[in-house]
């Protein structure tokens, strides 16, 4: 029988996970290992922790088997090239579902993104992150603003010094 | 993270009536600082880096810091880093195209017939240009061989015999730095800029398209070769600017379509 670990939101619904679905969470597996079975997350409302919840237990299964040599290499491989950290999913069907998961508005996103750091789960963390710049890609910095609900507050002279400074990049001014 | 124990856990705990959720809120403006770094690390600096430097004051600030630049440092107890490279030719390899490359203030860098064919922007690590020295040894023909758009600021490049700068093609900025040559070359061999780029000379709209071949210096100091800039294109050297100081002369000028 597989050891539960309770959760409890905000909004106080308590919710009992496998210990291997609650451990996606490395906060929640230090607090576990000071031995207690319930902990409370105030700061997380049941809606996200929910959706948290589905994520991990869905990553439990992958995660319980370590990485193959090859997908390891992979992983290595394309990190070396950027600065971002994130690992990518080698599991195609896998990463179909991730991107079904993150099918959601911008702010449910962010309310997951915040959760999932505060509760630490760094794959869920870099998913969320990719894909709001997935969003962000190929835009104009009005068309962002937009979206986002961005105030400008550059005064017209800031932002036309701005374009200049970063004109050299561009062949074409 | 710091570890919470149980006991902090219980002291923020609130009460289920008293609980009330923001969450429905949330906004962009409730990343941390941390998070939207992240975020801007998956995109591709031309042109969307740029174009979020533009949303706002915050944006920006994150968007252009050296978090996210390519670091070029000589000590190898750093190479494990992502983003870190023990050499300016990796770190040019590695690079997307509007990256930019801070190299660390050191005197040893080595740069031999670099190729650079993306827009990138190179810049020195050191409060002068003197700190940070590229080396073009004497079998190159040039330390830096430029296809694009590129700017280089607070960098010293000296060649031992050879070109410092090749100007293929693209708009060069070259800011702050420091080009040095051979003393007293033989003429043909050394020269600290030397720009092959041709002008079409061609109906107006067709040079939009291929963006404007120059090349412009700014308080740049330019020491040794036969002259400052060789030209085997139709670039002509242009509003040619110097300030002499007890020790150095400093010097603006431009490399482009011979104005009429």
């Amino acid at each position: 029988m597989a050891k539960m670990i309770k959760l409890v939101s905000g909004d106080g619904a308590e919710f009992e996970v496998e210990e291997e679905v609650a451990f996606q969470s490395k906060i929640i597996k230090d607090i576990v290992a000071d031995a207690d079975d319930v902990i409370p997350l105030p700061t997380v409302s049941s809606k996200v922790l929910i959706q948290v919840i589905e994520y991990c237990r869905k990553h439990a299964a992958v995660n319980s088997f370590p990485l193959s040599p090859s997908s390891s290499a992979a992983a290595a491989a394309s990190s070396s090239s950027s600065i971002s950290y994130s690992k990518p999913v080698s599991d195609p069907a896998l990463r179909a579902w991730d991107n079904e998961f993150v099918k959601l508005n911008n702010s449910s996103l962010f309310d997951i993104v915040i959760a999932a750091n505060y509760l630490d789960i760094e794959e869920l963390v870099d998913l969320v992150l990719e894909t709001v710049a997935d969003r962000i890609k190929g835009k104009q910095a009005q068309e962002i603003r937009r979206q986002f609900n961005i105030e400008n507050d550059f005064t017209p002279e800031e932002e036309e010094a701005l374009r200049r400074e970063n004109s050299w990049a561009f062949q074409n001014n | 993270m710091a570890k919470r124990t149980r006991m902090e856990l219980a002291a923020v705990t609130l009460a289920p009536a008293s609980y009330s959720p923001s969450v429905s809120s949330s906004t962009i403006h409730s990343l941390d600082d941390g998070c939207l770094t992240h975020v801007f690390s998956f995109l591709m600096p031309i042109p969307d880096r740029y174009s979020i430097a533009l949303v706002c004051h915050r944006w920006r600030y994150l968007a252009c810091h050296p978090r996210l630049w390519l670091r070029v440092e000589r000590s190898t107890k750093n190479t494990s880093e992502p983003g870190v490279f023990p050499n300016l030719q990796d770190a040019i390899s590695a690079a997307r195209p509007g990256d930019t490359i801070l190299i660390s203030p050191c005197r040893d860098h080595i740069a031999c017939n670099i190729q650079i064919k993306k827009p990138l922007c190179l810049i020195g690590g050191g409060e002068l240009p003197d700190d940070t020295v590229l080396t073009c040894s004497r079998g190159s023909e040039s330390a830096l061989e430029f296809l694009s758009t590129c700017k280089i600021t607070n960098l010293t490049i000296r060649t031992e015999l050879g070109y410092c700068l090749l100007h293929r093609s693209g708009r060069l900025t070259i800011e702050g730095c420091i080009l040095q040559c051979e003393e007293n070359p033989l003429d043909y061999l050394s020269f600290p800029i030397i720009s092959t780029a041709t002008v079409p000379n061609a109906f107006r709209q067709s040079l939009k398209e291929h963006g404007n071949d120059s090349i412009t210096v700014a308080q740049t100091r330019i020491e040794g070769g036969a002259k400052a800039v060789f030209t085997s294109g139709n670039l002509a050297l242009q509003r040619v600017r110097a300030i002499y100081t007890r020790s150095c002369i400093f010097f603006w000028f431009e490399v482009g379509e011979q104005e009429l």
